[in-house]
């Protein structure tokens, strides 16, 4: 990756901090983080089931309103923003991928990743443009007008990650991406993902237990009970 | 943006045919059951209507101010040529008869009964009323003889016919005894069973010899080109002829009017069992459908879509769902409808009399109105819209963590 792309942090936390009442005993899932991620990072979130790497993904992606401290993105400390503006910010400036049961079944790959272009208004010929280029980008050309369940887990992750990045956000956010894949599409997912992060400069952040994951990310931020243990940058990437 | 909405709610409720197919089913039913219930109710109505006004009284009527209240021959009045020239000028009014209406006893040389004794102008009230169809034995009235007609059922209580002799005997005009020899020109079967017992016509002019009130007259019935226009032509009357009563068909059967919005009530009440049965058939499948797709509603709103486009989408599907058992419902409704609209079932046997002895005719005709098939289409739609609150409700305070974590 050029070192000079990475400048300024498009994500800032400040005493983050994420209390949840389980069972009528408050349990802190995030306590008092304060991050910052600069454009155009691969870094991966990591650590022991129950550490908060979900929950600081999702308060990252203005999802899940944070019990105190704030997130800011790009500056905009998104959670001051009211809940349709909170929507259409996510629209404009996030893209997720989930563990699974991303797309919408009922729409075919192609109609999947223009549907947030349609909510963006983006005219037809832009849509085009873009849908050609991605799937180009994701190697699925010739599935443009299949539907999910005819494709398999790889192809609708990186169908997943088309839809994440056609309305050109300042990140994505991916949850556990190759937690449901086989080695070879979970390589090739990464590939893809790796790809774009070095040609458009894209920012991807992964909550991930993979090691397959961690060894491709050039950040590794270890959360362990809610608080960041480590924070390292990593010079080697293994290659697959 | 609706474009698309409407693309996935389609979609959308075909992800699960057979539930979706059971729900417009269920539906499809209501509507049939609905639009033949309104259609036997509006049919027997309008017939009634139609036996009542067009066959009898006609839309509107135009009286003594007293007459309504005061049956008495006394309240009769002297149509002026001003008058007549608003009804004649008035295009709404195809024509109108001049009538003598009161009450005698019927003797023949068996029995005696009391009767409806009406005096018209033979050749106004064939416009009116068509009575000369209503003939089945016999001859029409002239205006040159002294023959009357009688309702078929009361020329058999009476067991007289065509030929045989009737005297009348009443009370006349300012107290004067009425009373007069008439031979039978002919037998008329009407409509109405109630009239059909107790209905006798004869020339004005021979009901006026009869009553001894020459050229006054207790009744001038009008007959309109659109039965629906009579209370517009009741308040257009009463301002031009302040000095008479105009009564519309509404108020001149008050009782008729009275069963018909008794009848609606009880429709309403038979219909609301029906649909309450079915919003729950469509609100378990809005349950269900709610309960599946919890984790994509939250990945929808996570990749930008606002909770209020949610809940449209889901509404949307009721409505589509809903249109489709609609328009299911009226296309195999429709033609149920149109056969016995053309083809009206008699009814026969003790049923036949039952009917007959409320007053209705024993025949189920079937309506054929547009209005039917839209408003069981539109109930449904609102039915529908109704539900969807709950959904829409539910989808408006949506979590998108909350949903994906379900």
């Amino acid at each position: 990756m050029n070192s000079k792309t990475i400048t300024r942090p498009v994500i800032r936390t400040k005493s983050l901090t994420k209390i949840y009442n389980g069972k009528g005993i408050p349990v802190k899932a995030i306590d008092n983080v304060d991050l910052e991620i600069k454009k155009g990072e691969f870094t991966a979130l990591v650590g022991p089931s129950g550490s908060g790497k979900t929950t600081l993904l999702n308060m990252i992606g203005g999802l899940d309103q944070p019990t105190s401290g704030q997130v800011f993105i790009d500056e905009q400390d998104i959670y001051k923003l009211n809940n349709n503006e909170i929507i259409d910010f996510r629209l404009n400036n996030i893209g997720f991928v989930f563990q699974h049961f991303n797309l919408l079944p009922v729409l075919t790959a192609k109609e999947n990743v223009e549907f947030v272009m349609l909510l963006q208004k983006k005219s037809k010929n832009e849509r085009n443009k873009i849908v050609e280029w991605l799937f180009e980008e994701v190697g699925l050309t010739e599935k443009l007008n299949v539907r999910p369940n005819k494709l398999s887990g790889g192809q609708q992750q990186r169908v997943a990650v088309a839809r994440a990045i056609a309305s050109r956000p300042q990140f994505v956010l991916a949850d556990e991406p190759t937690a449901n894949l086989d080695s070879q599409s979970a390589a090739d997912l990464l590939d893809l993902m790796t790809k774009l992060n070095k040609e458009e400069n894209m920012t991807f952040i992964f909550s991930t237990h993979d090691q397959r994951v961690i060894d491709r990310a050039r950040r590794i931020i270890t959360l362990v009970d809610g608080k960041i243990y480590s924070d390292i940058l990593q010079n080697t990437i293994k290659a697959y | 943006m609706i474009r698309l909405f409407l693309k996935l709610a389609w979609r959308n409720i075909w992800r699960n045919k057979r539930r979706t197919l059971i729900t417009c089913s269920s539906i499809m039913f209501a509507v049939v059951l609905a639009v033949l219930l309104y259609s036997v109710k509006d049919g027997m109505f309008e017939k009634m209507i139609e036996n009542s006004v067009s066959f009898f009284s006609g839309s509107v009527q135009i009286q003594d101010s007293l007459f309504f209240d005061d049956r008495s021959l006394d309240n009769s009045f002297i149509l002026d040529s001003t008058t007549k020239d608003i009804l004649v000028e008035n295009e709404e009014i195809v024509s109108f008869s001049t009538r003598i209406e009161s009450f005698g006893l019927i003797a023949s040389d068996y029995k005696t009964k009391g009767a409806m004794v009406i005096g018209v102008d033979p050749e106004q009230e064939n416009y009116i009323t068509s009575l000369k169809e209503r003939l089945i034995i016999g001859s029409y009235l002239n205006e040159k003889d002294n023959g009357v007609l009688l309702g078929s059922a009361l020329a058999e209580l009476l067991s007289v016919s065509a030929n045989d002799t009737i005297v009348i005997l009443g009370q006349g005009f300012q107290g004067a005894s009425a009373a007069g020899k008439y031979p039978i020109s002919g037998i008329i079967k009407l409509s109405s069973p109630e009239l059909n017992r107790q209905i006798i016509y004869m020339p004005l002019n021979l009901a006026q010899d009869l009553y001894g009130m020459y050229d006054r007259i207790t009744t001038v019935a009008l007959k309109l080109q659109h039965i629906n226009e009579s209370e517009n032509i009741d308040n257009i009357l009463t301002a031009q002829i302040p000095s008479l009563n105009v009564l519309n068909w509404k108020e001149i059967m008050p009782d008729l009017d009275q069963l018909i919005q008794n009848e609606d009530a009880e429709n309403v009440i038979f219909l609301g069992i029906l649909y309450l049965l079915i919003s729950f058939g469509i609100f378990g499948t809005i349950l269900m459908m709610l309960h599946e797709r919890k984790f994509e509603f939250g990945v929808l709103n996570a990749i930008g879509l606002r909770n209020s486009n949610l809940a449209a989408i889901v509404i949307l599907e009721n409505i589509l769902i809903s249109l489709i058992g609609s328009l299911l419902g009226i296309l195999l409704s429709f033609p149920v409808v149109l056969y016995f609209h053309i083809n009206p079932v008699r009814i026969t046997g003790d049923l036949a009399r039952v009917y007959e002895d409320l007053g209705f005719e024993p025949v189920y005709y079937f309506a054929l109105n547009a209005d039917i098939f839209i408003n069981q289409t539109l109930v449904v739609l609102l039915i529908s819209i109704i539900l969807s609150f709950y959904p829409a409700f539910n989808l408006f305070r949506l979590h998108p963590v909350k949903s994906m974590n379900t």
